[in-house]
């Protein structure tokens, strides 16, 4: 009965890819999938996979699961092989693609936290539920973004601004002037918040002026080394698994 | 001030626009007139499907709030259908050994209050959503969806709650309940079991000393409606179990299924209860709206329920006690003589379900079910979409018998005051499969109506003759509603695949 249990739960385990083999993953990645998926996974021929809903979001058994059978109707073939290869290709993939699968940031969490509120993020930012929403929500920023991209965030709001977050003033018809961020427009309309977090839907007909301004409205953070790290820290940590929002619809 | 009149004329709400479950518009720029120069405005096409697209969207001050199944939501311009935010639900991950968790991919639309919108998720969760950009505010279960449980209806708020209930009642398993949990925190506020307990008033009505109760059903999986001056909360309860068409185990009326429920908001305690279908054998759920309205009754005037229940009949009841006034059939049924003045059905003799199969009608999908139906204080007309079938009832199930009688389905416009059907609009082709789509009438006097085919139509609210129809092309399981912004009226319907919109040209 007890061999039975062990040996059930080890098949439970296999089942689940555990143990998998990132370096050999790798390997076999480079002869069997970076042709088109490129070799930093960047895409190609094929999608790039630091972007692709299954390697981001889904659990690693769908992953396995495309890797093993591919997709009907695409380029993308079944693997041939044995099971672990395809494991070992998953755990690959994911050390490169998917944010959150290395060690935790160091830093002082606590303070972290203090800084986010004292410097004003919070002002537009959501996390654990609460904050501002001008500002795009960082409660799972960590499973979103890699730390060097959330670094970059913080020092150089500028370099990268996440679409639907675009400064943009208006006028309106009759209506004065809107200051806010740009959620979505088209040839015929505009969709704006203002800076009070109010949701508009314009056409352009009724607008007088449109003025989208460069860079974003969140202002570059001046911190130590130390308090940059204790702010990492903190947001590394914010991985709340049932948020998903922005991912594939923006514009939509 | 008339019921339902705090919600400003352009908006929509809540599932059924406000809480009196009127599905009504004082809009009246589209009119019965002017509807045939109605087009399309906007279509907005879904990124992924759900199993079932059931949704009635929300509009305030512009803004569309639309889920689509229970993963997925999005914040629309209601002028131009552009998308503002999308929200994606990532449900928990498989459970240990890859089993996929049970999950209950349709959902019937958001609740809204302040800047917070509320929708039931795939896996029997309640999530607040910040309504400006799609966050996650909070986040509770209600049961676990692995004994059954699930939640696909719109929540309803009422004052800083917000109220949903559950499905499963069909599975064996499941005791329904209903919860109200706190607006701002997700705290639970409440919880009223509909199957009571040992010692709870209610239970004599199952068998003594059984286990019948603890599977006892009567789920809460559609949404309710609320009278803020009777601080009572309204909700439907469904069938019995364990089993639905086998009642040997649970001899007795078996409260408080196939029900309406009034609830002392603030507590959640009981204050009336009315059992359409005592004892249920034929999966009639009475889940269908409770539909609040005011119209004199017999020289005075009186706050009433009505309901369009799945067991065939028609019913008012006086809502501040519960009173039963009226029950009229407006479908074909064969089971009962008549409802007694004192509100208990007078069943037919021998219409239990039989080993070779008893032949009644309704059919098991009923006289109508959960689909929306609508009432105009204009017209005194409650418009339900309606089906007339019978079929063979079986201790283990149910069987239709289309060669002995087709099934008719069709909208019926019933006067309240007498629960006798003033005009018939009926649905061609063929009519096995069953129609969940719903009604909504406006202040223009058009009721709007969708068939199972995909056409949304536009009928004459007082005659009931087609004045407009669009193709949607696929099939609708969904109800109308309607809005308005900058002055220019909305009507908006959810397909499997897209919301479409229309306008006049």
């Amino acid at each position: 009965m007890r061999r039975f249990v062990l040996a059930a739960a080890l098949g439970a385990v296999l089942a689940m890819g555990q143990g998998r083999d990132a370096s050999r993953g790798e390997a076999l990645y480079g002869a069997r999938c970076a042709g088109c998926h490129g070799r930093d996974g960047r895409g190609g021929e094929a999608p790039n996979l630091h972007k692709s809903r299954l390697v981001v979001l889904s659990p690693p058994a769908r992953l396995f699961d495309v890797v093993r059978n591919g997709i009907p109707g695409t380029g993308m073939p079944p693997l041939a092989g044995p099971d672990a290869d395809a494991w070992d290709i998953v755990a690959f993939v994911h050390s490169v693609a998917k944010p959150g699968m290395g060690k935790p940031v160091e830093g002082d969490v606590e303070a972290g936290r203090g800084l986010f509120r004292s410097l004003g993020c919070a002002r537009c930012h959501i996390v654990e539920g609460k904050g501002g929403v001008l500002g795009p929500d960082l409660s799972s920023i960590a499973l979103q973004s890699s730390t060097a991209e959330i670094r970059e965030s913080v020092l150089e709001p500028a370099a990268k601004v996440r679409p639907g977050y675009r400064p943009v003033t208006v006028v309106v018809q009759g209506k004065g002037t809107i200051m806010g961020v740009l959620k979505n427009e088209d040839n015929f309309s505009m969709q704006v918040m203002s800076l009070g977090g109010v949701l508009r839907g314009l056409t352009r007909a009724e607008l007088e002026r449109v003025d989208l301004e460069p860079g974003t409205r969140m202002p570059a953070a001046r911190l130590s080394a130390r308090a940059l790290q204790d702010l990492l820290a903190f947001l590394d940590r914010q991985r709340a698994p049932h948020l998903r929002t922005e991912i594939g619809f923006a514009n939509y | 001030m008339s019921l339902g009149a705090q919600t400003p004329d352009g908006n929509w709400l809540s599932h059924d626009r406000d809480t009196t479950g009127q599905r009504y518009s004082p809009l009246d720029q589209i009119r019965a007139s002017n509807v045939e120069g109605l087009a399309a405005a906007w279509a907005f096409q879904t990124p992924r499907l759900p199993t079932r697209s059931e949704t009635t969207p929300l509009v305030r001050d512009g803004i569309l709030y639309l889920t689509v199944g229970g993963e997925e939501a999005h914040a629309l311009d209601a002028r131009t259908g552009r998308v503002i935010w999308s929200f994606e639900y990532a449900v928990p991950p498989a459970a240990a050994g890859g089993k996929a968790m049970r999950r209950t991919n349709w959902n019937r639309g958001f609740a809204l209050e302040g800047n917070r919108l509320f929708m039931a998720t795939s896996d029997c969760a309640l999530i607040a959503l910040d309504a400006r950009n799609g966050s996650l505010l909070w986040r509770v279960r209600l049961a676990d969806p692995e004994q059954s449980y699930g939640a696909t209806a719109a929540p309803l708020v009422v004052k800083d709650m917000v109220i949903l209930g559950v499905r499963g009642g069909d599975t064996g398993t499941v005791r329904g309940f209903l919860d109200a949990y706190d607006v701002a925190t997700g705290k639970r506020r409440w919880r009223f079991n509909t199957v009571p307990g040992p010692g709870e008033k209610g239970h004599e009505t199952w068998p003594a000393g059984g286990q019948a109760w603890k599977a006892g059903g009567a789920a809460t999986w559609t949404t309710g409606t609320y009278d803020a001056a009777l601080g009572l909360v309204y909700w439907t309860t469904g069938n019995p179990g364990p089993k639905d068409y086998d009642g040997s185990d649970r001899a007795g009326d078996n409260l408080y299924s196939c029900s309406v429920l009034a609830l002392r908001a603030e507590t959640g305690e009981l204050a009336w209860h009315y059992q359409f279908t005592p004892h249920d054998v034929n999966d009639w759920d009475a889940n269908e709206t409770p539909v609040l309205l005011d119209m004199e009754w017999n020289g005075r005037p009186r706050k009433l329920l009505a309901q369009a229940n799945r067991n065939a009949f028609f019913y008012v009841l006086d809502r501040v006690t519960g009173e039963f006034l009226l029950g009229e059939p407006f479908a074909k049924q064969t089971w009962a003589k008549r409802i007694l003045p004192n509100g208990r059905p007078e069943r037919n003799p021998d219409t239990a379900p039989t080993v070779k199969g008893n032949y009644v009608c309704p059919d098991v999908h009923g006289g109508t079910n959960w689909q929306s139906p609508s009432y105009s204080p204009r017209t005194g007309l409650f418009y339900v979409v309606a089906r007339d079938a019978c079929g063979y009832f079986y201790p283990t199930g149910f069987s239709n018998d289309a060669e002995r009688a087709a099934p008719k389905q069709s909208v019926k416009a019933i006067d309240v005051r007498t629960g006798k059907v003033r005009w018939e609009y009926a649905f061609l082709g063929n009519q096995e499969l069953v129609s969940h789509a719903g009604t909504m009438t406006t202040a223009g006097d058009v009721t709007f109506v969708a068939g199972r085919d995909g056409q949304l139509i536009a009928l004459d609210a007082r005659s009931g003759r087609a004045l407009w129809h669009f193709n949607t092309g696929g099939t609708i399981r969904a109800a109308p509603m309607t809005y308005a912004v900058d002055g220019k009226q909305y009507v908006s319907i959810c397909t499997k695949t897209a919301v479409f919109t229309f306008a006049l040209r």
